[in-house]
């Protein structure tokens, strides 16, 4: 599996650490309620199919929205989740 | 025995190895299986469960039967090795497995006479009572009679690689198709590995007596061989079996190195090689069914394109009486070579009633073989023709079921091959199918249900069409941007 | 039919042609009292202690593909009680117990053989991590012996002890730890239950559960509706996309574990042993082939196949701890898609869907539990109250805080 790496290109995957659905971004505001957290921390719509993830670069340290399929391993793009947040 | 004027081994080369303990002498181009054909070997192995004798049946590396212990000086031993695979050198020691005291006087065959009470899952059934007894006395029982060849129980010290290597495409076998895909990319400059699990390139046109571009097959296979040497774009992977299909065109393939040298303190037994490549061609040919029938399991019952392949690669004959059982033309042929040999075929029994009569041979049509004689060797078929049964005499019987394509690769991410009924096969999964290899496509060669070459030697229009396909290939391969610059 | 010694001596004396096919294949009426979806260890299980301790009777298990099709058919088949925290221990410890009498019970040889286990440790924190471990087993009431390196050499002379990066320090000996005959079990179980009454239907797969007015009525399925009083979901990696069904969500993520085995050898191992450094484990099975394993992808997947790169890390583990196994070969390998769990640790419980129950999160461990597993939610979806060694496999713990983290990796699926 290759990953493209905005910063360094396409890299092998195990250079990368995933961290699991992208849904993770979506933090909660600092005092919403406990639910949030623990759908924050725990929940996951576990998708069977293309979706969007969190994975980090190990090399270059920056942290990837990854759309990646679960069923095939297809990896249709990546891009900073710096740049993800800011497109909304 | 060996037949005079036929094979690709070196008989100015003598080599000598040890099978059980008996000095053998085979040639340099011999794998261990050829040269016990040559030498008039049949009982190599015992079964799994009933331990029933058993000899070689092919002629490459799906042997189910010959699999046997390389010794090492020093106590080391490499189980399960498919003699068909293992190259003779000078010094080699194997040893059969899975019985005792010896080969030709296995106890465990007892298993054979009680097999009506060791039926498919028996242990199920029983050793339940009383509890404390399955891991005191059952289960040990089980597991000492379980199991094929064993490990030595020392460190394995030997020296082993691990590779890195990148390509535009990976060619999987180096038959003819697989040669033609590799000589056509190769020309039009891409970079090409072409990977072959045998220790020599030609695949079935190294077994069979064909000729390519009015050459002789291996004639033929080292001439494209020396242009394919020259490319700098080339690189041929001898004795190297691509193991898997793993994401990202990525494939794993394992070198034998050093499996067909002496050991020395400096030589990798293996290399294991992660390939890059984001498009191949599986040009893998196919394999040989064998038929079923009582007793087909006997020393001495080989598949048919084994036969030719020990005649032809080999100059080796496994015995000097061949029956010849199949109910298409890989039988016809098979007598055919084997005549053209000075062999004597007794008879080939073909179902098909309007089978051809043979030149040189009898053909039985209309007939099945319904059994065999001989626990440790051949000696006879029974044939039922018609309302009659009678023996016919034989030490070798080839059998020749129809061919199945070696599709393994392309089931890798979880396809599943598709049975067509013209061709009597399981053919490759489409490149959409879900689960296919993305990148990976089926030679035509290696999904046709007949025999490889023959369809590509005698009709150029197939050959052809391999090239087209292969270019068709490289033409998207190409449009592909470069992952690795090097 | 009863299955004994002498029941084979006689069939074998009259030709094998008085075998009976071990379950029944009946269709499925169109409704039950209660639906299992699932048709692997954990769901015939449950049918089978449904049937057989609660007296039920009006039972289907659904299944998509063919029964033991999933996890069971294919894993490293260990089964242990050997955890360290509350609320497991007394799970794994119960299975452990139920494993011990399931042959007699199912009248069906499952070849659970207690070799022993042996969990190597090669560091200083290892070995009190360990000598910690094993007294919790001891207070558990399960047994546990700390070896030192001549107790291991003992049992396992085949490992690299001097190992320069790895030495093996000691190991902690579960003897009443092993394995058994993985396919064996769902067969097992599946006679037991059809014995019992329960359909056990294949080819079935559920694509909708209806829910009316908070409570769950039936299902819908590629062979028709079918209505139920009671559904319980079982279905391990697939639990996000069945529980999706009802609307629910639940802490799951699905990753792939591989397993290898080689080619069948002669006895050369004879316990499970696993690596305290590498995640790696090995048994040998009865046929011969040694079975292993490590750890899973890392990466959220349904694809049931492994990448190279742990099937790499996985042969270099194994190398690293017991060389002579440089000249086995492989013969096949397998991914299995496994329902990761936030702590690690599963769940046996109701859902906020009246009548629908779910029993998921089996990570790395189902096979061990299976037996609980299915005594457990059988006693839930009869009596309504959990049972007393799975009450702490709640579906809310996490929002609670109860969580059950054996391995102290905090709340990330992928770390378990």
């Amino acid at each position: 599996m290759l990953i493209p790496c905005p910063l360094c290109g396409p890299r092998d995957r195990r250079e990368f650490h995933p961290r699991g659905g992208a849904e993770y971004l979506d933090r909660p505001d600092a005092d919403a309620p406990a639910q949030a957290w623990d759908a924050l921390l725990h929940l996951r719509t576990n998708p069977a199919g293309r979706t969007q993830e969190v994975w980090q670069h190990e090399c270059c340290g920056a942290w990837l929205e990854v759309d990646r399929c679960t069923v095939t391993h297809r990896v249709f793009g990546a891009r900073l989740v710096s740049e993800a947040r800011d497109a909304g | 025995m060996r037949v005079d004027g036929r094979g690709l081994i070196d008989r100015g080369r003598p080599v000598r190895f040890r099978f059980d303990g008996r000095d053998v002498t085979g040639y340099a181009g011999d794998t261990v299986a050829s040269a016990l054909v040559a030498d008039g070997e049949r009982l190599v192995g015992r079964s799994f469960k009933y331990h029933r004798p058993r000899g070689i049946l092919t002629v490459g590396p799906e042997e189910p039967n010959a699999l046997l212990e390389v010794l090492e000086p020093g106590g080391q031993v490499t189980p399960n090795t498919r003699a068909t695979v293992q190259e003779v050198f000078d010094g080699l020691e194997v040893r059969s497995q899975n019985r005792w005291p010896s080969l030709r006087h296995d106890l465990m065959a007892v298993n054979d006479r009680f097999a009506a009470f060791l039926g498919a899952g028996f242990y199920y059934k029983t050793f339940m009572w009383p509890r404390r007894f399955w891991e005191g006395l059952y289960e040990p029982l089980i597991r000492r009679a379980a199991g094929l060849g064993r490990l030595s129980g020392k460190h394995d010290e030997a020296p082993y690689e691990r590779a890195f290597a990148h390509a535009d495409l990976l060619v999987i076998g180096a038959g003819p198709a697989g040669l033609m895909a590799a000589l056509a990319a190769g020309r039009a400059g891409a970079d090409v590995i072409l990977a072959e699990a045998d220790s020599r390139p030609g695949g079935r046109l190294l077994a069979e007596d064909e000729a390519v571009d009015g050459l002789p097959g291996p004639d033929w296979v080292a001439g494209v061989m020396a242009e394919l040497r020259a490319m700098p774009n080339v690189r041929v992977m001898l004795r190297t079996t691509i193991t898997g299909a793993y994401d990202g065109g990525q494939w794993g393939a394992l070198e034998r190195v050093g499996l067909h040298r002496a050991p020395a303190p400096d030589l990798p037994r293996e290399c294991f090689w992660r390939i890059t490549a984001p498009r191949a061609i599986l040009a893998a040919g196919a394999l040989e069914r064998p038929v079923a029938f009582p007793d087909n399991d006997r020393p001495g019952v080989m598949l048919a394109s084994a036969v030719r392949g020990y005649l032809h690669r080999f100059g080796a004959v496994a015995g000097r009486k061949v029956a010849v059982f199949g109910a298409h033309d890989d039988a016809h042929r098979t007598a055919r070579d084997l005549v053209a040999a000075g062999v004597t075929v007794t008879a080939v029994i073909d179902p098909r009633e309007d089978a051809p009569e043979g030149d040189g041979y009898r053909t039985r049509a209309g007939a099945v073989v319904i059994g065999t004689r001989g626990r440790l060797g051949l000696t006879g078929v029974r044939v039922r023709e018609g309302s009659s049964e009678f023996w016919v005499e034989a030490d070798v019987l080839a059998v020749a079921g129809g061919w199945n394509p070696s599709v393994h690769l392309t089931c890798h991410m979880g396809a599943r091959p598709v049975w067509d009924a013209d061709a009597v096969a399981f053919l490759p999964p489409g490149p959409d199918a879900p689960g296919a290899v993305p990148g990976l496509e089926a030679a035509a060669s290696a999904w046709d249900g007949r025999a490889v070459v023959r369809v590509l030697a005698a009709d150029p229009l197939e050959m052809k069409r391999t090239v087209a396909a292969a270019l068709s290939v490289m033409r998207h391969g190409m449009a592909l941007p470069r992952v690795w610059q090097i | 039919m009863r299955y004994s010694g002498l029941r084979v001596l006689a069939e074998g004396l009259r030709g094998n042609r008085g075998w009976r096919p071990a379950w029944d294949r009946p269709d499925p009426q169109d409704a039950y009292d209660i639906v299992i979806i699932g048709g692997g260890g954990h769901g015939l299980s449950t049918a089978y202690y449904l049937a057989r301790n609660h007296g039920l009777r009006n039972i289907a298990v659904l299944e998509k593909g063919y029964l033991g099709s999933g996890n069971i058919g294919r894993n490293t088949t260990i089964v242990r009680a050997n955890y360290l925290l509350p609320g497991n221990s007394e799970f794994y410890s119960h299975s452990l117990r139920l494993w011990e009498g399931l042959e007699a019970d199912l009248n069906y040889n499952v070849m659970h053989s207690q070799r022993g286990l042996i969990n190597l440790f090669h560091s200083d924190g290892q070995r009190d991590a360990f000598a910690r471990r094993g007294n919790a087993m001891i207070n558990q009431g399960d047994d546990a012996i700390l070896l030192d390196r001549d107790g291991v050499r003992d049992h396992l002379p085949y490992l690299d002890f001097d190992n320069i990066r790895f030495p093996v320090y000691g190991g902690l000996l579960h003897p009443r730890g092993g394995t058994a005959r993985h396919d064996a079990v769902a067969w097992g179980y599946a006679r037991a239950a059809s014995r019992l009454g329960v359909h056990l239907i294949e080819n079935c797969e559920v694509t909708g559960i209806d829910v009316a007015g908070g409570r769950v009525t039936g299902v819908q399925t590629s062979r028709g509706a079918i209505r139920a009083k009671k559904v319980a979901m079982v279905v391990a990696g697939r639990s996000s996309q069945v529980a999706a069904m009802a609307d629910l969500t639940l802490p799951i993520e699905s990753h792939v574990l591989q397993a290898f085995v080689t080619e069948g050898l002669k006895p050369c191992i004879d316990h499970v042993v696993s690596f305290g450094m590498g995640h790696f484990y090995i048994s040998q099975s009865d046929k011969g082939g040694l079975v292993f394993g490590g750890d899973i992808d890392f990466y959220p997947s349904y694809a049931a196949r492994g990448g190279l790169h742990m099937a790499e890390h996985v042969m270099e583990a194994a190398m690293t701890l017991m060389p002579m196994i440089g000249r086995a070969r492989v013969l096949r390998s397998w991914g299995g898609i496994m329902d990761m769990s936030p702590d690690g640790s599963p769940i046996i419980d109701r859902t906020p869907v009246d009548g629908l129950y779910v029993n998921c999160g089996w990570n790395y461990g189902g096979f061990k539990a299976v037996p609980a597993s299915g005594w457990c939610l059988a006693h839930l979806m009869a009596t309504e109250e959990s049972h007393e060694v799975a009450r702490r496999y709640r579906l809310d713990r996490f929002a609670t805080g109860h969580l059950l983290d054996e391995e102290g990796t905090g709340s990330q699926h992928n770390l378990h």
